[in-house]
């Protein structure tokens, strides 16, 4: 691909960003200040901040302090963050959650539609129903929107995971067309380690992953250092040239499959018959239900692979597993550690932070994040400077 | 375009539904719309479902299950805007908003567990009917199998989100010599008459006992409740929002969610000993 020269709009709205996440992240509070922050000319700050105030992003909160050197108080500018409004929403076969919050991305309104079963196709009435939702809680100006999806973006087309066998679409530019901002969009499981990342790690941590397990398996990154984010569906994927794909192995399908066959080898299980969920496994399990601990066993020896590549590979500080899977609970994840540590060096499975995701609505909130970061450059992550 | 909007409600004057009513009244008056109420405690036709004169309407909001289901699909299929509050109808896309009502049970069973240590626990249901009642036990549930906590059915009190018939369960079930040490009940007033119930058997609230609610008002708070307080007003202002924006042609589908808090006061122990 060629590199092309940035238009002057590309830089000015480069610049407003610098100023305004300046100002956001409290580095400077002051043309000045922002001048010397920046290294832009201070008629170009001047323009910019007129411009930001304009629209209601900066405010005047009156003046500061003089320098040592004497001469006018600064006018002290200070962020909105209720200028605006941002809607996340993520989809995935168990339903569309939707976050609406402000520029500090402070949750102000949830809204969801969970689907009983996987839809046959995605019903665009449905993305729509939950943004409207959402809209109709607004109190101020939308500034875009985030859309997480379950699958790929290729040439701005969405194409959806095989098993879930819905049609290919053009989602950017059907909401585009609708709303009338920009809309920004990802993988839920990449936006589910932005989010993380941006809002939910404990501690400030340079790179990050997160393994989410549904009815397929997907892998989610944040390398802070490079400001790199990615994340990929590994669901058909296998452990060796004999072994079944990752999801024909722990997706939801195959898990429900494999219940039942334990139910039918354990005559006495703990397992309720009809629909069970991992909590039942889990309840199984704490009781020494035969069947839920071979089945968490399994699991355990699936993931305590998946963990082992991405350690090796990424040398994450912080490694998460969500999904309905999580739901297997702590003595889960402990196992899945310990097995972790049979598998390769166990001195760089100590260097990792693990964690369980219960949190069904990271990915929107990571719709959020990356909606912010991209249309205001609002998000910040730990190493980057302004 | 009709300047009214109607509330269907089964008692204007109780506690909650007087609190939602205000919530949509402050938004609908704000875009000059007129409210009309049919409190069906007093109908002078109570036989009808209700007696809104619908075609007099822009948008109806629903108060919990007062009106049928097959009234609600036919408002739906008229296409009059509606809104439901805490009532959700599986098979027909009407919007609702309710209180997060996982969240906030989640919030009870981790605060009793983790900090106060109380893990044996009585559960006093809410209305079965209804889809506070019915999620707010299955969260219940569900937090107990994250905790590996374990209770046994006769420890589930029907409660119906009465508190005499809250009270009356309960004083049948102390009959019996039982081991528990914390109680959650699925609405405050249900909580506030469960502790009065277990003062009059010689049990301690919060030593023996620690009670919480879920749902807030001033009698909870001059009680010392902990309870989880669910902005109800809010409710009511986000459901006449959800209206608005369906009178305004936007076509809305599933649940709004009100987040909701825990209020530590006196009846958990918590305070006293922190």
């Amino acid at each position: 691909m060629r590199a092309t020269k940035a238009t002057r709009s590309q830089v000015r709205q480069h610049n407003l960003q610098l100023i305004l996440r300046a100002v956001h992240s409290g580095l400077a509070d002051n043309r000045a200040a922002l001048a010397i922050e920046t290294g832009l000319a201070k008629p170009t700050v001047s323009d910019l901040i007129s411009h930001l105030m304009d629209e209601g992003f900066l405010i005047e909160t009156g003046r500061g302090q003089s320098s040592e050197t004497g001469g006018k108080r600064p006018r002290l500018l200070e962020f909105v963050p209720k200028a605006r409004q941002v809607i996340g929403i993520s989809i995935s076969e168990h339903g569309i959650a939707g976050l609406l919050s402000d520029l500090d991305g402070q949750v102000l309104a949830e809204h969801i539609l969970p689907f009983d079963d996987p839809p046959e196709t995605l019903d665009l009435d449905d993305v729509q129903g939950v943004i409207n939702g959402l809209i109709a809680q607004l109190d101020a100006p939308l500034l875009c929107l985030g859309v997480g999806i379950p699958g790929d973006i290729v040439n701005s087309v969405v194409t959806f995971p095989h098993h879930l066998n819905w049609q290919p679409v053009k989602l950017v530019d059907i909401l585009e067309n609708i709303y009338d901002v920009p809309v920004y969009l990802e993988g839920n499981t990449e936006l589910a380690a932005i989010a993380q990342f941006a809002f939910e790690a404990s501690h400030a941590v340079s790179s990050l992953a997160i393994v989410l397990v549904n009815s397929t398996v997907e892998v989610g990154f944040v390398l802070g250092d490079t400001e790199y984010h990615s994340g990929r569906n590994i669901g058909e994927q296998k452990l060796s040239p004999e072994s079944p794909a990752l999801e024909d192995l722990i997706g939801w399908q195959a898990v429900k499959q494999r219940i039942r066959e334990m139910q039918s080898t354990f005559a006495n299980s703990l397992l309720p018959e009809g629909r069970v969920r991992y909590l039942d496994i889990r309840y199984g399990a704490f009781n020494n239900d035969e069947a839920s601990l071979q089945l968490c066993s399994e699991f355990e020896d699936i993931i305590a692979q998946i963990f082992s590549w991405i350690i090796t590979l990424l040398h994450p500080e912080h490694l998460s597993l969500a999904g309905g899977i999580a739901d297997l609970g702590q003595p889960f994840l402990d196992n899945i550690i310990t097995k972790t540590a049979c598998l390769i060096p166990a001195n760089l499975v100590e260097d990792v932070h693990f964690a369980l995701v219960t949190d069904t609505h990271l990915s929107a909130l990571g719709a959020i994040a990356y909606a912010l970061q991209h249309d205001l450059g609002l998000i910040q992550w730990q190493n980057e400077s302004v | 375009m009709a300047k009214r909007i109607g509330i269907v409600t089964n008692d204007q004057h109780q506690v909650f539904q007087s609190s939602v009513i205000r919530g949509v009244r402050e938004i609908a008056e704000a875009e000059t719309y007129e409210i009309v109420i049919d409190s069906r405690i007093e109908s002078s036709t109570p036989g009808n479902p209700t007696d809104l004169n619908l075609n007099t309407l822009a948008g109806i909001v629903v108060i919990a299950n007062v009106l049928p289901d097959s009234v609600l699909r036919d408002l739906y299929h008229d296409g009059i805007p509606t809104s439901l509050i805490s009532h959700y109808l599986s098979d027909t896309p009407i919007p609702t908003v309710i209180p997060n009502n996982k969240q906030g049970i989640a919030k009870l069973v981790e605060h009793l567990a983790v900090n106060c240590g109380r893990e044996k626990f009585v559960f006093i249901d809410g209305d079965l009917n209804q889809h506070d009642g019915i999620e707010r036990r299955q969260a219940f549930l569900q937090e107990l199998v994250r905790r590996n906590l374990y209770i046994s059915p006769e420890y589930m009190i029907q409660g119906n989100f009465e508190p005499v018939t809250a009270a009356a369960n309960l004083t049948t079930f102390l009959e019996k010599p039982r081991n528990f040490n914390a109680l959650i009940a699925a609405d405050y007033l249900m909580a506030l008459r469960a502790i009065d119930v277990l003062q009059d058997h010689g049990i301690a609230v919060p030593d023996d006992v620690a009670v919480v609610g879920f749902g807030d008002g001033d009698i909870a708070r001059e009680h010392g409740l902990t309870t989880i307080a669910a902005d109800i007003t809010e409710l009511g202002r986000r459901s006449a929002r959800q209206l608005l924006g369906q009178m305004n042609r936007l076509h809305i589908r599933g649940t709004t969610l009100l987040s909701v808090e825990l209020e530590i006061r006196d009846t958990c122990g918590y305070r006293n000993d922190h």
